[in-house]
């Protein structure tokens, strides 16, 4: 399997009002060709940053270091021009929010031709048709139409089908989705995950999903990275964390999720929030919420530990990294 | 005192209200600090360049341009607070009470005539409004006002009706607080805001159209010393005196200039709705 | 189509209270009209002929038919002191003042668009200071004394440009243009800067909108994603406040045209203001209060262009 992206010790800080703050410190994650990775983790804990940062689309007071290799080459080398030639061409992003993710003023056509047309050198009659063939292929109805209309006669989901079509426009490599259903009614959740899927098998794309909804992952990804408070707190593959959830975080998240024959009352929920940027606890960061936090827990940050394939920031599993 | 704070931070904003500061200080002692009488007029010493006996210069009839600048800041100052002073008088309680009762009255009459008002070009309505009061200082601040006031009456209605909604005036309507009451002292101080960052934006403006007045003629009349009537009386001399128009002139700008600075000084720190 | 339609219902109500409102103002003059306008020294068969032609005579209400009877079809009464119609005056009058707005917009948007883009693309460096304090500076310089330090350097020190010799276009093109310069700096220089702010306010919000990244995200370059993604949606505001220029732009035109001895509208105001023209002066504001209503209407009308949401009726903020 090869290889196409690989995040090294990723930092990504920005200067606030308050100073600096450092919103992802020091990840690490790879994706091999034809994979979809999850990144799990609750609103604030760096995942949007994390993909904003691939794509080196932060907003001018943020600050990268790491490297981000993708096929090899650290994009973070890359003059603008030259990423500009990577964005919508070899990496693809899909948006959060189908609603205002899509320019009002511009056809559906126009914005999905637009990066073929940049990237792809055709002219505007073909960049029509792969326009119009894209549109079918993400399962529009009457695309010729669609083709014509503005984003307001559209549906949520529809839009983010939209959407999709223009991802996958320059046939990219990677497609990073930040939360593409989060918006969505339950119902078009399911078909817009289907759709994904199915454009991966098609297309032997990679993904990079980003989620806090382990229902998704369970459903989309081969392997899983749980991130907490801009650190990576968990990575396995997505049979290993269902059946073996190992850090409390992880388990917290499974426990508040609710289940059809479910008899509890009240569904388990993580006390407390995730710290914020600039105030960050001493030792573990997720220690002042855990349940089985201990002495060392406060004092001493834990290293990500490798047990088997299975890694885990968690001080409860010190001993058993050790001995490996 | 936060509030004071992060104003003092808003460099522009203090420049703009030191202008502001100075301007008042200057009209104030205008008498210590002009060397010459403004309407003293001496025919050994007409249209003689700024030298350090006459900073500024004279003019025609030899006046000492610099001292009729120090005493047309009492007109400029009289116009940027009469004329909005009206604006406000007239503009405020209508936008109050419109808002607050709003229905007919405030959709079909209130609304429309501002519509109405506002589609008369500003300076054309002043213009029209004194020309048929007839020419001076009074007729033209009454000119300037009716031509400012829709501007009130639409900024406060504004505030009015998002205030109205709020759950603290809902409550004390429930427990059967008087209109009036409400009004005054729920809505008017929290309405507060915006209508002072506007009366200070219109203050700029209202020193221009006095100016703009006074150099047509309509405005203050000579001899009395107005920045805008010196340069009616400049304009002949271009050619000869460019300093009679210059000095005059570079007062309006300054004086404008500080009001408009410190209304966006204070729009930025009063107004949660521009970003810094 | 229904927009439109409710739209141009939406200005009856204003024109009309715009032609009571002109009307009023003839009868705000304190005292008797007729007595004012001609001065004491008529003769009793001079005041009464006027009062007659004025329709003072008769009861307000009728007096106000009448006049908007002859007003709707044209007719704005006889011009006191020329006694040549009203209309006829603004007509000859017009072109002048039309050329000189078009050129004041010219100056203003070759200035404003690039100062107003590069503002906010380059937000918080020097060029965004140094253009939004230049834009506080051109707000606050009276427009009629930018025009006399204008002539003093590019007409009388220099004589690069004339101050005046206003000629129409067709009868000598050249002179025309060269004499329309001056003028057209002096005022476009102002709403260029009220122009430059908007268009940089407006921008700033959109640039920070989630479509402009997903155009980022695209590939686009950054002056692709400005131009073709940010400014088109940013010219919403931006081109409500050219509508709402227009007014006060035919109001500074009043000086502007005073000061280059241009024979045009706003000029006429002026001369009839101090020859107690009444009956031109009031045909003359209503006529530009119509302009200013008639212009409001097309700018809205042309969101529905910019904008394809406000064809469905779904307003232009969504």
């Amino acid at each position: 399997m090869t290889t196409i992206l690989e995040v090294e010790q990723l930092k990504t800080r920005f200067r606030t009002d308050n100073g600096v703050v450092s919103v992802v410190d020091g990840v690490d994650f790879s994706i091999h060709a034809g994979e979809t990775l999850g990144i799990v983790g609750e609103s604030g804990c760096g995942k949007s940053v994390t993909s904003l940062s691939i794509m080196r689309l932060l907003p001018p007071n943020g600050k990268i270091e790491g490297e981000i290799r993708f096929n090899g080459k650290n994009i973070l080398d890359l003059t603008e021009k030259e990423m500009q030639s990577v964005r919508g061409n070899e990496i693809a992003m899909i948006f959060q929010e189908p609603m205002t993710s899509l320019n009002p003023l511009h056809t559906v056509g126009r914005q999905i031709e637009e990066a073929i047309i940049l990237h792809m050198k055709l002219d505007k009659a073909e960049a029509k048709k792969r326009a119009i063939s894209l549109l079918k292929a993400v399962g529009m109805p009457r695309a010729e139409e669609i083709y014509e209309e503005f984003p307001h006669q559209l549906s949520g989901g529809m839009r983010q089908r939209v959407m999709i079509a223009m991802a996958m426009g320059c046939n990219p490599k990677l497609i990073i989705a930040d939360e593409p259903t989060t918006a969505l009614d339950v119902t078009i959740q399911a078909q817009i995950l289907d759709l994904m899927r199915e454009v991966k098998e098609k297309t032997g794309t990679s993904i990079m999903l980003i989620t806090h909804d382990l229902g998704v992952v369970a459903e989309m990804c081969d392997r899983v990275i749980v991130m907490y408070a801009g650190q990576v707190v968990e990575e396995t593959d997505v049979d290993t964390l269902f059946e073996n959830p190992k850090h409390p975080y992880t388990i917290g998240l499974m426990n508040s999720i609710p289940e059809l024959d479910d008899e509890r009352e009240y569904l388990d929920t993580i006390p407390g929030t995730v710290p914020l940027p600039h105030q960050m606890p001493k030792g573990c960061r997720f220690a002042p919420r855990c349940s089985q936090a201990m002495a060392i827990c406060h004092e001493k940050p834990p290293e990500l530990l490798q047990l088997n394939g299975h890694k885990c920031r968690c001080w409860l599993y010190a001993e058993e990294g050790e001995q490996q | 005192m936060k509030t004071v704070k992060k104003f003092l931070r808003n460099g522009l904003g203090v420049i703009g209200a030191l202008i502001i500061l100075g301007l008042i200080v200057v009209a104030v002692f205008a008498n210590q600090i002009a060397p010459y009488d403004p309407n003293a007029q001496n025919y050994d010493q007409v249209l003689s360049a700024p030298s350090s006996e006459h900073l500024f210069g004279t003019d025609d009839l030899g006046r000492d341009i610099f001292s009729r600048v120090v005493f047309g800041a009492r007109i400029s100052i009289e116009a940027a607070l009469i004329s909005v002073g009206i604006a406000m008088l007239i503009g405020v309680p209508i936008g109050l009470l419109s808002g607050y009762y709003r229905g007919f009255w405030d959709e079909w009459i209130v609304m429309r005539s501002v519509d109405a008002m506002q589609a008369f070009p500003f300076l054309i309505l002043a213009l029209a409004i004194s020309a048929v009061l007839g020419a001076g200082f009074g007729n033209a601040m009454l000119a300037i006002g009716i031509g400012f006031a829709p501007a009130f009456i639409r900024i406060t209605r504004g505030q009015v009706l998002t205030l109205r909604n709020m759950e603290y005036i809902q409550a004390a309507r429930s427990v059967g607080v008087k209109d009036a009451r409400i009004l005054f002292r729920h809505i008017l101080p929290n309405a507060l805001n915006p209508i002072v960052i506007q009366a200070t934006l219109a203050m700029a403006s209202g020193i221009i159209a006095e100016a703009s007045l006074s150099y047509l003629g309509l405005g203050v009349q000579p001899p009395t010393p107005s920045w805008g009537s010196m340069l009616n009386q400049a304009q002949t001399l271009l050619s000869v005196a460019p300093y009679a128009t210059i000095y005059p002139g570079m007062a309006i700008f300054l004086v404008v200039l500080g009001f408009n600075l410190l209304g966006d000084g204070l729009q930025q720190i009063l107004d949660p709705r521009v970003r810094k | 189509m229904m927009f439109v339609v409710r739209r141009l219902l939406l200005t009856i109500p204003i024109l009309l209270l715009v032609s009571i409102m002109t009307f009023s103002l003839i009868h705000m003059i304190p005292g008797d009209p007729a007595r004012v306008i001609l001065g004491q020294e008529a003769t009793p068969e001079a005041y009464q002929a006027l009062r007659t032609e004025l329709g003072l005579d008769q009861p307000i209400v009728v007096q106000y038919f009448s006049w908007l009877g002859k007003v709707l079809q044209g007719n704005l009464g006889i011009s006191i002191t020329d006694r040549v119609p009203v209309s006829t005056l603004i007509m000859q009058r017009l072109p002048a003042t039309i050329e000189l707005t078009i050129g004041t917009f010219l100056v203003a948007i070759l200035i404003a668009f690039p100062a107003g883009i590069l503002a906010a693309v380059r937000r918080g460096t020097w060029i965004d200071y140094t253009s939004t304090f230049a834009a506080l500076g051109g707000m606050s310089i009276p427009s009629f004394w930018l025009a006399m330090m204008l002539i003093i350097y590019f007409a009388v020190n220099h004589q690069w440009l004339p101050s005046s010799g206003y000629v129409p276009f067709l009868q000598n093109p050249t002179q025309n243009l060269l004499a329309m310069i001056l003028p057209c700096v002096a005022t476009g220089l102002r709403e260029s800067a009220v122009l430059m702010r908007m268009l940089r306010s407006s921008l700033l919000d959109v640039v920070s909108m989630d479509f402009v990244r997903t155009a980022k995200a695209k590939g686009l370059n950054e002056a692709r994603t400005i131009l073709g993604h940010a400014l088109r949606n940013a010219m919403v505001p931006v081109v409500t406040t050219s509508g709402l220029m227009i007014a006060g732009l035919l109001g500074g035109l009043v000086i502007t045209e005073s000061i280059f001895s241009i024979p045009g509208f706003g000029r006429l105001i002026v001369e009839s203001v101090f020859k107690r023209d009444y009956v031109t002066v009031q045909g003359a504001i209503l006529v530009s209060a119509t302009l200013v209503v008639i212009v409001n209407l097309a700018v809205d009308i042309l969101y529905a262009v910019i904008d394809p949401r406000i064809k469905a009726g779904k307003g232009a903020g969504e």
